[in-house]
């Protein structure tokens, strides 16, 4: 039962590029993920606190960059005051440069705090 | 709670027999002509997620095989049927309109890849090539500034991009009652498609898709499907501001 | 060259990751942040945390299902 489930995932696939090299770029967050970040599995307290760490970070630079996008959006809608625009743009700085700091903190690089959710764009847009 | 799989037309047709996540039984909650399909929920995990997602996708695909099926985005949670029974009557009005738009059909995805591919957000060189001036003079807004400029020089990058992808697309919107053209991929490095095509003429999409293949040697294209069509609902969410390409047939 | 059938249920968990995560019903309400003052965002915060968690899982179930793979590298 379990393999028919799996030829049935499998059919979904109508037309594909037959160089395998293409096909690896179109295969996705995970394997994407997976070559850029080999893990070892390793239990010991500091990684536990690491992982966590690093998935509550990956969540607040999502937000982080969400917040941006939408910044960025209002200043180019013209609907912002200057002093709007440099109050946004000041706790943007700050935000960024502390997430920084939390990032050096824990020795984690942009790539592990990158979840690719695709587009969630439409989760920002519409908003003005 | 109550997890929600998909809102759909002929509630008093009984249910799949199939199972819902976690194996729990499906439910039904109706209001007037739509059924919400339903299951328990109480704070279970899976070991693994890609399994719930291919539940959850198949207890919509069991829906669809006699159904105008509605999908729920994952993970879609309410605190009871009873709220989930209070919000199919608010957006009641949308969501007969989303089954009718949908009814006989199925979504049909596509990807293109360019041969000049990159990830153009951490791409060193579009920080340098931003042609605009350093706008203002305290920090905060010099800061902000210089986002915009870099978004623009994105923008103006996707949409090099999608020129390329157009005449392929357009060749197969005309073959679909509905079409949306992704043209902000963010973090993605393909520009995707969507297609609403009926359901008696998804075998003759497939092959114009192979035309299109061959007549568009410097793209690479990925088509997959059928799936329920989860582009083309918008009941309850907001407008989207991406472009959205809809022709009708 | 060793076969790789894998390709196509990634590829199918992508287009699946892609539509069921980000697109869809959404039948909830919204959250709105401001930031100095600014209503910037409505988000649908459920939908972010599911998302997030469950995005969060596939990639965990990837990492140990390549290290458990005959012949992956090292």
């Amino acid at each position: 039962m379990q393999r028919d489930a799996t030829l049935a995932r499998r059919q979904k696939v109508i037309h594909a590029p037959t160089d395998q090299a293409l096909l690896d770029r179109f295969a996705g967050p995970s394997a994407e993920v997976e070559r850029q970040s080999p893990q070892r599995i390793v239990a010991d307290p500091k990684s536990v606190e690491r992982d966590l760490a690093r998935l509550v970070l990956s969540v607040v630079e999502l937000l982080r960059k969400l917040l941006e996008r939408q910044a960025v959006r209002r200043v180019e809608n013209g609907t912002l005051s200057e002093e709007e625009i440099e109050r946004l743009g000041e706790t943007l700085l700050k935000l960024e440069a502390r997430m920084g700091e939390l990032k050096a903190t824990f020795g984690l690089g942009d790539q592990e705090l990158t979840l690719d959710l695709g587009p969630l764009r439409d989760l920002v847009s519409g908003c003005d | 709670m109550t997890y929600v799989y998909a809102i759909a037309d002929r509630p008093d047709e009984p249910l799949p027999s199939q199972s819902g996540l976690h194996d729990e039984a499906l439910a039904k909650v109706i209001c007037r002509d739509v059924v919400a399909v339903v299951s328990a929920f109480d704070g279970w995990r899976l070991s693994k997620a890609e399994d719930e997602l291919w539940r959850h996708e198949e207890v919509i695909e069991a829906l669809m095989s006699d159904r105008a099926v509605l999908p729920m985005r994952f993970g879609t949670l309410l605190p009871s049927r009873q709220r989930v029974g209070d919000l199919l009557c608010e957006a009641y009005g949308a969501l007969v309109k989303d089954i009718e738009r949908v009814r006989g059909h199925v979504e049909i995805g596509m990807r293109f890849l360019t041969a000049s591919e990159g990830r153009s957000e951490d791409d060193p060189s579009v920080a340098s090539s931003c042609r605009l001036p350093p706008r203002g003079t305290r920090p905060g807004s010099v800061y902000l500034w210089a986002k915009v400029a870099r978004d623009r020089e994105l923008q103006d990058r996707r949409r090099a991009k999608l020129s390329l992808v157009r005449a392929a697309y357009e060749r197969l919107a005309s073959h679909a009652n509905a079409s949306r053209l992704d043209d902000e991929p963010d973090d993605r490095q393909e520009t995707s498609a969507a297609f609403l095509v009926s359901r008696d003429r998804i075998v003759s999409f497939r092959e114009v898709v192979d035309e299109v293949a061959n007549a568009h040697p410097e793209l690479a294209l990925l088509c997959t499907g059928p799936w329920p069509p989860y582009s083309f609902v918008n009941a309850g969410e907001r407008a989207t501001s991406g472009s959205d390409d809809c022709h009708a047939a | 060259m060793q076969p790789r059938p894998i390709n196509s249920d990634q590829l199918a968990l992508s287009e699946l990751l892609d539509r069921a995560l980000n697109k869809g019903v959404v039948l909830w309400g919204d959250a709105t942040i401001s930031v100095a003052g600014v209503d910037l965002i409505y988000v649908g915060l459920k939908v972010l945390l599911a998302s997030v968690d469950t995005a969060e899982r596939l990639r965990q179930d990837a990492r140990s299902t390549a290290l458990v793979t005959p012949g992956a590298a090292e």
